[in-house]
């Protein structure tokens, strides 16, 4: 909400070119939006690549965010995660991919986002991302402002041609996957994710499991919104840090401040009346 | 190594601010603004 909050876009048929557009938000959110006040990291990293600059203030600044949290933005700033979060609660049959088809943000990233960028000089991502669909395709069309900065080369309208299909049909498709399977744009396609992907595992707030109590049970996966075996890689690259894992039960699972990468140890103090009082708890 | 892996990340952790300050002088604010002050239409996918 904060940064597409710009509502002088609807008086006066322009978009925000203020000092706030120097900043990179921390999450998916296209620039693309008429109401956008902040840039998007994704767009701005192609940008960089097509002017074949080094991005040095971007890699800082994402570097810094997923060294203290990892993922951690994912789950709970995104708008498009949380957009699939709601298309997820439609209540059907549910799915769940295996963990190798996750590996495909990886080759987004380096692929489509940085190789084809640098070798094409156009940003390929932007032009089929279905955040950009959302947030900018779709409102502009319906909307078809009038300014001089959208009435270029005959209006929005005027030249909405296969792209743009291309682009409505991408966003039907993930909208449609997002009812049977849980946030798939974030697992299989976020070039952003894919970047703190890698951070997760040595963030220095992470997740960290007592095995005392949770090595009793493996069905922490089927619990977990992202499916992860959170007994076994709780510092997984796909874990978006929403935190439902240390809100379980058996409260043996915490997010807490690590300076070394010891994501599983046993805790004293924790005594068998416990443990039954647990395992009661979960039947 | 518990010692050393937290110097790691806190030398990790300057050498990324240093990048965020020194891209900063280097003009990428600027670069960024410029970047999202233009209407992207790739993002709305016109051509």
């Amino acid at each position: 909400m904060v940064s597409n909050s710009y509502i002088g876009s609807v008086f006066y048929n322009n978009i925000y070119q203020g000092w706030f557009k120097g900043i990179c938000v921390p999450v998916m959110n296209c620039y693309g939006c008429p109401l956008a006040v902040m840039s998007c990291p994704i767009g701005t990293l192609q940008h960089f690549v097509i002017i074949k600059a080094f991005p040095l203030m971007l890699i800082g600044f994402l570097g810094i965010i997923g060294l203290v949290v990892g993922r951690m933005t994912c789950g709970w700033l995104c708008p498009f995660g949380f957009f699939q979060e709601m298309l997820y609660k439609i209540k059907t049959k549910k799915f769940y991919p295996g963990k190798v088809f996750s590996y495909s943000k990886y080759v987004i990233l380096v692929g489509l986002t940085l190789l084809v960028a640098f070798w094409v000089g156009e940003p390929w991502f932007c032009k089929l991302c279905p955040v950009g669909s959302l947030e900018a395709s779709i409102p502009l069309v319906l909307w078809n402002p009038s300014g001089d900065i959208f009435s270029q080369g005959g209006g929005i309208v005027a030249r909405v041609g296969a792209l743009f299909y291309t682009k409505l049909f991408i966003l039907f498709a993930l909208v449609t996957f997002a009812v049977f399977v849980h946030q798939p744009f974030c697992r299989y396609v976020c070039p952003l994710g894919a970047i703190w992907s890698v951070f997760n595992r040595f963030s220095l707030f992470r997740i960290k499991v007592y095995t005392d109590v949770c090595a009793f049970f493996d069905d922490c996966h089927q619990r977990c919104p992202m499916d992860i075996h959170v007994h076994q890689t709780p510092n997984d690259g796909d874990c978006t840090r929403c935190l439902e894992c240390t809100k379980w039960i058996c409260k043996s699972v915490k997010f807490k401040l690590a300076w070394a990468e010891d994501d599983t140890s046993s805790r004293r103090g924790r005594t068998d009346s416990h443990i039954e009082h647990v395992k009661e708890g979960r039947k | 190594m518990r010692f050393f892996s937290a110097v790691l990340r806190i030398v990790t952790l300057l050498v990324l601010l240093w990048f965020l300050i020194y891209g900063v002088k280097l003009g990428d604010f600027e670069e960024t603004r410029y970047n999202g002050s233009i209407l992207c239409l790739s993002c709305i996918g016109i051509e």
